[in-house]
């Protein structure tokens, strides 16, 4: 078996795609993820309908000029399989990461369940994902199309995508870290139904600085229904009205319209689901990266360095407080507002 | 005769990584899902570590008795944390090192099933050298 090179294998994939793309069908997309000018290229009828409502699209302003430039296809789709890997059998690891391809500038990863491929090339700003056939996608794929390859690219330009959840008052905001199941989903959406901004419910993403700042990567929430009961289903009732619904039994919210692009960082919050809401209780930053950094690490394959040096500064920096979020919904937004009131006063 | 040189050891990378912090740090073992906390005195080695040294060099360097350093560099070793470096080519040196010298790594594998869900054993291909898919666990 001749093993290709690897050093072109990330520009060879993409011209697969460009010629997929030029047969359609095709979409092609415009994001402005945390203000970096990306442009995605779907090709595949089944792969658009798929990934493109995950899409947070934004057209680029007058000056914009792409930065990163992102192309997805599948074979069963567009007829075109993926070049020979450059990689060997034994290269495959746990996680879906593969040998020598875990660190900037190539990054790849490939489902074995999912017959999916991500690949970067952080240096020339381009990421490509190949499925066999977008109809056997992972079901988590939808709510966040081509993480792994938005979040490799992005990270040239200063901007991490982490498992977290971001919500605030419009300026201000909290990041909300835990594993799933913590309660950061129904925190998030408690905020929304309560009228304050969201930023994301699972994935955000975050800019350095001086406060770091929170920024939406995909424009889809997720809300087991028993979530949506106890919060009561007005305004996200009718968003749930024919929402997809996730490998989970969870629904699909479109939220592309009421997503708040920007927020200030002022505190961490570890959410724990609880019998009822208490109020933020101050816990040890250093505490936080020991009992979330694996289970935050394990949501996205490769560069876990830089995903585990984001989470320090962010817990080094910003004020950490843990929240028991109960039934009581309606308690989580009034302590994470009077959170956020104090620490941005503070600051 | 000349004397054995000393053994030296370096973090295994890139399957470990770590940060620092308050001057304690945390290691996470990317490959057994196992992550480990290290106090200050733990951390200090650790430091010491990257440059790849042998544990007589860290312990002269932090002024501190052999034995305690010998023992926890070894159980570095246990868990696979760190790897032989050859020769000894430290330099780095702690201006202030911790007063408490005896290092302590804790060790929490609470998250390695998450890790060891999904491992890789034998691989087939199809015609286009990629892997036959196999069908989702569960």
């Amino acid at each position: 078996m001749t093993v290709a090179r690897s050093e072109d294998f990330v520009a060879r994939l993409a011209d697969v795609a460009r010629a997929a793309v030029a047969d359609g069908p095709a979409r092609t997309l415009t994001l402005r993820p945390a203000g970096v000018p990306v442009r995605v290229h779907l090709a595949g009828a089944e792969l658009i309908d798929r990934l493109a409502p995950g899409m947070l699209e934004e057209s680029f302003e007058s000056d914009d000029r792409p930065a990163i430039e992102l192309l997805a296809f599948d074979r069963a789709g567009t007829g075109r399989s993926a070049p020979r890997p450059p990689w060997t059998p034994g290269d495959y690891l746990q996680r879906e990461e593969i040998a020598g391809w875990t660190r900037p500038p190539r990054l790849a990863s490939y489902s074995t369940d999912y017959a999916t491929l991500s690949v970067a090339d952080t240096d020339a700003g381009l990421g490509v994902q190949w499925l066999r056939d977008a109809s056997a996608m992972a079901p988590w794929e939808g709510g966040a199309p081509l993480r792994s390859i938005l979040r490799w690219t992005l990270e040239r330009h200063g901007v991490h995508l982490i498992h977290a959840a971001a919500v605030g008052n419009g300026t201000d905001g909290v990041l909300l870290l835990g594993s799933g199941g913590a309660g950061k989903s129904t925190t998030a959406l408690a905020c929304l139904q309560a009228g304050m901004a969201l930023v994301a419910d699972d994935y955000t993403l975050i800019r350095a600085g001086s406060p770091p700042t929170a920024h939406p990567a995909f424009a889809i929430a997720k809300a087991a229904p028993a979530s949506l009961e106890l919060l009561g289903g007005r305004g996200l009732g009718a968003r749930a009205a024919g929402a997809r619904v996730d490998w989970r039994g969870k629904l699909r919210l479109p939220i592309a319209d009421v997503v708040c692009e920007a927020l200030a960082l002022r505190a961490v919050v570890l959410p724990r689901v609880a019998e009822r809401t208490g109020v933020p209780v101050s816990f040890s930053g250093r505490e936080a990266l020991r009992t979330i950094a694996v289970s935050t690490l394990l949501q996205l394959p490769g560069d876990s360095a830089a995903t585990l040096a984001v989470l320090r500064e962010l817990l080094a920096t910003l004020p950490v407080y843990t929240l028991e979020v109960g039934p009581d919904v309606a308690a989580i937004p009034e302590a994470i507002s009077a959170l956020i009131e104090a620490q941005a006063q503070a600051a | 005769m000349d004397e054995p040189v000393p053994l030296a050891f370096r973090p295994r990378r890139p399957d470990v990584i770590d940060e620092a912090f308050d001057g304690e740090a945390v290691l996470v073992h990317m490959s057994t899902g196992c992550y480990y906390s290290l106090n200050a005195a733990g951390t200090a080695i650790w430091a010491l570590l990257q440059d790849g040294r042998s544990p007589g060099s860290i312990a002269a360097s932090l002024g501190w008795d052999p034995p305690p350093v010998e023992d926890f560099v070894e159980r570095l070793r246990a868990e696979d944390l760190v790897t032989e470096a050859g020769a000894d080519a430290g330099t780095t040196v702690i201006d202030a090192p911790p007063a408490v010298s005896e290092p302590v790594l804790q060790r929490f594998s609470d998250m390695q099933d998450l890790l060891m869900l999904d491992p890789i054993h034998d691989i087939d291909l199809d015609g286009d050298g990629w892997p036959v898919t196999r069908a989702p666990a569960g």
